[in-house]
């Protein structure tokens, strides 16, 4: 018991950490299904590709006689370039390998995305490196750059992580609920066909959700390189995996729902990492994602399905 | 890349209700050209001829390939790779008839298939290996085939029932996510059950080996014949492919095939005319599971060993997806012909020449589809014409630009070589040109309402991929050959959604 209570704190960090980055993958697959009822397999690529694009500038901006500007700029750079870089990417994906499909069988957009995934996985083992690459630990922010909270040691990039995430899903909130292009998003995702009548440009609709799913993951790639330094070409596949099971957990289709999602199989691998054994934790993930099913076919807080005739 | 979107093409308007009627046009188009032709010349042969002549073929491959001069050609001292491919095709194509029943025919999504077939592998493990044996003197399960196997196919198919009696409450995207559920949660399984405490024994007990799997399994023996070489399971599973190729074939013509389409295509309907959902359902399943079952216990005889991962997961059943949808979901042929090409176009694409003429026929036999014939001679003789006259140029003007050297491949590769300026870092340039390539070649897609620009951009990205071929795709085949696949896979599904061998969706809204 007493063991129990010691580790608690920093495993509830560690889980919220963890949360907080599938949250933000979980989000991506959410509002896409939301809208085009779309599994998007690629989005955990699209993941990688962030990862990847942080890691440029962060080579380009972070040389061997140290960083040629503040760090906190370097990273806010490479956050900056990871989003508009993986919704650009996206946006081709969506315009290039989904649109054509829109209207084909529902399976035929789903092995189109495994086809995008392969050609991105590949495109960066080719063109960049097959080898994982690292962000150094200690680089961007030192090692031992600690808060204490209580008795909690509190790493500063952790702290980054949750409060990030955080401000983007607030930024969210805001533009779904307040915005024109938001309301937009949520006519499309009540009945696609009806919102095109009323005048709504669906296809742009579409790609900004495309484009914005894709700038949470970006940014989720550049954090966990951050976090936990290692970032590789097939690190999308697992991620996606996890992403997409926060997201069905949630409730798919609902954004609070992502994120609670995310929470909830964040904490749950840490707790099992913790208190069981880490070689449990993905199995632990899926048994929890089959049991909420179970219990709840539309997940947490999905709403229930009203089959129309 | 012709955008399908049936909004923007007036010529497919909707007359009436029956797409069938309305798309006649679109069909008589296919129906052209030179491979129109062939379909229409091999549709001619009555349908037995034509299976007979595809199951003859199968039977003779096993000596074409092992004749003198088949193997002289791939340059080879015996057929045992090919071998090994073809009963990796037959395994194949027998989880893809069995995966199809339940995903082609019922339509009910299941992402957990790869569960059975990995199931069936572990328990032939424990019932045909040394792999249990007790303090009492008891030294392995050795079950002799003919009972192991059918009742494999009988707890497999039990176990597919049970899954799913749990998840048929689920439609649609939740049936799918609760069956990868399940499938990974028996992939971690096998891959973690290595200290399992259990209330027989005072010592944990290793269930799985983990990821080391199970190794030593006995082979497969009938009526006193042990099945120990790879060409002799090649015959069992091309039998048993038959066996269960006609034996699907037959329950699809019958009242239970009818069920399941009906279900397939209106589930509601269905249960208003009085089928038993639920239960055909779970027929569906059990019967999935059982072939799965099939393929999983013979494969695992035939391998000798039972290993979690990759064979049991997710990848394997990315294939599996990918065989059906290629070849045509629903379709019994279509999805042997997926399974076909799905398990031999990676190993042709292994070897560089191989690759590099698959590659080069792919860009043209493209170009040649979606440009007139006119444009197409105009696009590939420009690009032709251009390359020299830009190697000459560069030549004259700067030397020190084409200063590199390239010496890979065949004589195609050498040609092409000598066609394109070759900068001195060869990787970088390489891997830059291979982005860029992609984009010219998206923007061309985009352009196509301006003729002129598009021409010019495809002649460009045509060049760009020659010289991205030539340093960067080419020499890393292992990456290359799965980016060949990706790509064939997002073309087929925007030309051909229904897949190679597949009935286009009527849907009448």
């Amino acid at each position: 018991m007493q063991e129990f209570l010691s580790l608690l704190p920093q495993t509830l960090l560690n889980g919220l950490t963890l949360g907080s980055v599938y949250a933000l993958i979980a989000l991506g697959y959410s509002m896409v299904y939301g809208i085009l009822k779309l599994l998007n397999f690629a989005h955990g690529d699209i993941y990688m590709i962030g990862a990847y694009l942080g890691y440029g500038v962060f080579i380009m901006l972070y040389t061997e006689e140290g960083a040629l500007i503040l760090t906190g700029l370097i990273i806010i750079i490479m956050l900056a370039v990871a989003m508009v870089g993986a919704g650009l990417v996206s946006v081709a994906v969506e315009r290039f390998a989904y649109r054509p499909l829109r209207y084909a069988p529902r399976i035929a957009p789903l092995i189109s995305a495994l086809g995008v995934s392969f050609i991105l996985q590949n495109l960066v083992q080719i063109t960049v490196s097959p080898r994982p690459l690292s962000y150094g630990s200690g680089t961007l922010i030192a090692a031992d750059a600690n808060f204490l909270i209580g008795d909690l040691r509190v790493h500063a990039s952790r702290l980054l992580v949750i409060g990030l995430t955080l401000v983007l899903m607030l930024a969210l909130t805001y533009f779904v609920r307040r915005t024109r292009l938001g309301r937009a998003m949520r006519a499309v995702s009540t009945d696609l066909d009806a919102a095109e009548m009323m005048g709504v440009n669906v296809n742009q609709v579409i790609l900004a959700t495309f484009f914005i799913g894709a700038m949470l993951a970006g940014a989720a790639g550049v954090l966990v390189g951050i976090v936990f330094f290692n970032i590789r070409h097939t690190m999308g596949f697992i991620a996606g995996l996890k992403g997409f099971t926060a997201a069905v957990l949630g409730g798919i289709g609902s954004i609070p729902g992502a994120v609670l999602g995310g929470v909830i199989l964040g904490m749950a691998e840490a707790f099992t990492s913790v208190y069981l054994s880490a070689t449990y934790k993905d199995a632990v993930a899926f048994v929890i994602l089959v049991l909420i099913l179970l219990i709840r076919p539309r997940g947490l807080m999905g709403r229930p399905l009203v089959q129309k005739v | 890349m012709a955008d399908r979107d049936p909004r923007q093409e007036p010529e497919e308007t909707h007359i009436g209700s029956d797409e069938w009627v309305a798309q006649v046009g679109s069909r008589r188009r296919q129906r052209s050209g030179p491979l129109g032709r062939l379909a229409t010349g091999w549709e001619q042969i009555p349908l037995g001829w034509r299976y007979a002549l595809v199951l003859a073929l199968l039977i003779v491959a096993p000596f074409a390939t092992g004749s003198g001069v088949f193997l002289d050609l791939i340059g080879s001292s015996n057929n045992a790779f090919i071998l090994t491919i073809g009963a990796r095709f037959l395994v194949f194509a027998l989880l893809a008839i069995g995966l199809n029943v339940v995903v082609g025919y019922t339509g009910l999504l299941d992402l957990g298939y790869t569960a059975f077939y990995g199931l069936a592998g572990y328990l032939y493990a424990y019932s045909s290996s040394n792999f249990i044996t007790t303090a009492g003197g008891l030294e392995g399960v050795h079950l002799p085939s003919l009972l192991a196997v059918p009742l494999i196919m009988l707890a497999t198919a039990g176990a597919g029932w049970l899954i799913g009696s749990v998840s048929l409450r689920l439609s649609g995207d939740y049936l799918a996510i609760v069956t990868l559920g399940f499938g990974q949660v028996f992939v971690q399984i096998a891959l973690t059950a290595t200290r399992v405490p259990v209330f027989w024994r005072d010592r944990p007990v290793n269930f799985t080996r983990g990821p080391n799997g199970i190794n030593r399994l006995d082979d497969i023996s009938l009526f006193g014949f042990t099945f120990d070489q790879t060409i002799d399971y090649y015959y069992l599973l091309l039998a048993l492919l038959v066996l269960v190729f006609v034996a699907i074939y037959r329950l699809n013509s019958s009242r239970i095939g009818r069920a399941w389409r009906a279900i397939r295509d209106d589930e509601l309907a269905a249960e208003v005319m009085g089928i038993p959902t639920g239960r055909m359902k779970l027929l569906a399943f059990a019967i999935g599971a059982a072939i799965a079952a099939l393929a999983g216990s013979v494969d695992a005889a035939w391998q000798s060993n039972v290993v979690p991962v990759p064979r049991y997961s997710v990848l394997t059943l990315i294939n599996l997806y990918a065989m059906i949808v290629l070849g045509g979901i629903g379709s019994l042929s279509g999805v042997v012909l997926g399974a076909f090409i799905f398990t031999v176009l990676p190993e042709v694409l292994r070897s560089i020449t191989l690759a590099s003429f698959f590659f080069y026929g792919f860009a043209l036999v493209g170009l040649w589809a979606v440009l007139k014939a006119r444009h197409f001679a105009l696009v590939v003789g420009g690009t032709v014409v251009g390359g020299i006259v830009l190697k000459l140029l560069v030549r004259l003007l700067r030397p020190s630009l084409d200063s590199g050297t390239l010496d890979t491949g065949a004589w195609l590769n050498r040609l092409i070589q000598s066609w394109l300026i070759v900068p001195e870092n060869v990787k970088l340039a390489g891997n830059i040109v291979t982005i860029v390539a992609i984009v010219v070649l998206l923007a061309a897609v985009l352009l196509r309402r301006r003729p002129w620009l598009m021409h010019t951009l495809l002649g460009v990205g045509l060049y760009l991929f020659a010289f991205a071929w030539e340093t960067r795709l080419a020499l890393e085949p292992s990456a290359t050959r799965i980016l060949i696949i990706g790509v064939t896979l997002v073309v087929l599904m925007i030309a051909r959604p229904q897949g190679l061998l597949g009935k286009p969706e009527v849907r009448v809204t």
